[in-house]
């Protein structure tokens, strides 16, 4: 009688933890891994540049929640292979860059105020490619993600339809690609 | 018969092993940063490295690629003033002040966590089309005078409220901030 109790509370131990790993460990990987992947086949690969051009609407479903205020341009990196180079020239309203791992945390932001007017150019490589970052990118700063692949997203302010022919323009300007 | 008990208990072993973790990480979620003003929930681990795997998993079904909150705060409401659920046949006066950030909006997101379908596509309000003042928001399924936001006519939704770069009172104490109030008006249907 003990024995069988003691079998019914170790499955129900190994089953629970065992759920709890794969559900809650495993969910965020999964949902980011598809969102990459999906990115990267827009874009033509990673590395490159994908810009929605157009206001999120009730059509758009690639992500959850989006703003109706925001311009978004994505990007999903690799850094496999080497250092990526990505930022965008500034405009006067608000914009951020934002980078994610892919376990869905948001390890870098850079915004207008931060980037102080300035161009927003920064080299994103693990410590072992470093020296193969060529030497006209050396002056530029270097985030080291946390995993080699991620997903970029720069964010346009739009207030209203004042706001549009900048915020297009600045995702034009949108740079995601290896060194 | 003893192979029929022997099925029914693994089968309860498995049910009871696979419901725990999840109503644990239900009952759990008001740890992680995460509190209430009002109607409106926020955690302040969304996004972070800190974040726990329950908050991650959250972000990652119900807001994939939130900022961190220093860069901005996000508050949710899924009832009105009174704890009733939202539901989008019945009118709701969204009533307010601005926001502590350098801008700020409200949007409504259907169950599916999409943007509500409207014949308007109107999806939000932010702090420039509602001016420097105090505001209402018309909620509901119905055009009304002012400020309509479309709700739909089925199911129920969540509204958002996102603060970009918050002023620094708010940053600090976001448990303290002055968000509108949500109260049913009129009949629903």
């Amino acid at each position: 009688m003990m024995r069988r109790w003691f079998v019914n509370v170790a499955a129900f131990a190994l089953i629970a933890v065992a759920t709890h790993f794969i559900v809650f460990g495993g969910t965020p990987y999964l949902i980011m891994s598809r969102l990459m992947t999906q990115t990267a086949a827009r874009g033509g690969g990673y590395n490159a540049a994908v810009s929605t051009g157009q206001l999120p609407t009730a059509a758009s479903r690639a992500v959850v929640r989006p703003s109706p205020d925001l311009l978004y341009t994505a990007c999903a990196f690799d850094i496999g292979d080497g250092p990526v180079l990505i930022g965008g020239t500034p405009s006067q309203a608000y914009w951020s860059v934002a980078l994610y791992a892919s376990n869905t945390d948001n390890f870098f932001v850079l915004d207008d105020r931060a980037a102080n007017g300035k161009a927003a150019f920064v080299v994103l490589s693990s410590r072992e490619m470093l020296a193969r970052i060529p030497p006209e990118y050396k002056s530029l700063r270097v985030v080291e993600p946390p995993s080699a692949k991620g997903l970029l997203l720069f964010r346009f302010l739009v207030l209203d339809d004042s706001d549009l022919a900048s915020a297009r323009e600045m995702q034009q300007s949108v740079v995601c690609r290896k060194l | 018969m003893r192979f029929v008990r022997g099925i029914i208990r693994w089968g309860l072993i498995a049910i009871a092993g696979i419901t725990a973790p999840l109503a644990f990480a239900w009952l759990t979620a008001a740890g992680d940063g995460q509190f209430a003003v009002g109607p409106w929930r926020t955690s302040l681990a969304v996004g972070s490295a800190d974040a726990a795997m329950t908050t991650r998993t959250r972000v990652a079904l119900t807001g994939l690629l939130a900022l961190g909150s220093r860069e901005t705060i996000y508050f949710n409401a899924r009832t009105d003033d009174d704890g009733r659920r939202l539901v989008a046949t019945c009118d709701y006066d969204l009533t307010g002040g601005p926001l502590g950030a350098r801008w700020w909006s409200i949007t409504a997101y259907a169950d599916d966590n999409f943007l509500i379908p409207n014949p308007l596509n109107r999806y939000s309000f932010n702090s420039k089309s509602l001016g420097p003042g105090h505001y209402t928001i018309a909620l509901g399924p119905r055009k009304r005078a002012g400020n309509w936001l479309p709700t739909g006519e089925h199911g129920g939704y969540t509204l958002s409220i996102r603060l970009y770069n918050p002023d620094p009172e708010l940053a600090h104490a976001p448990d303290r901030a002055a968000l509108p109030s949500i109260k049913r008006v009129g009949v629903c249907g």
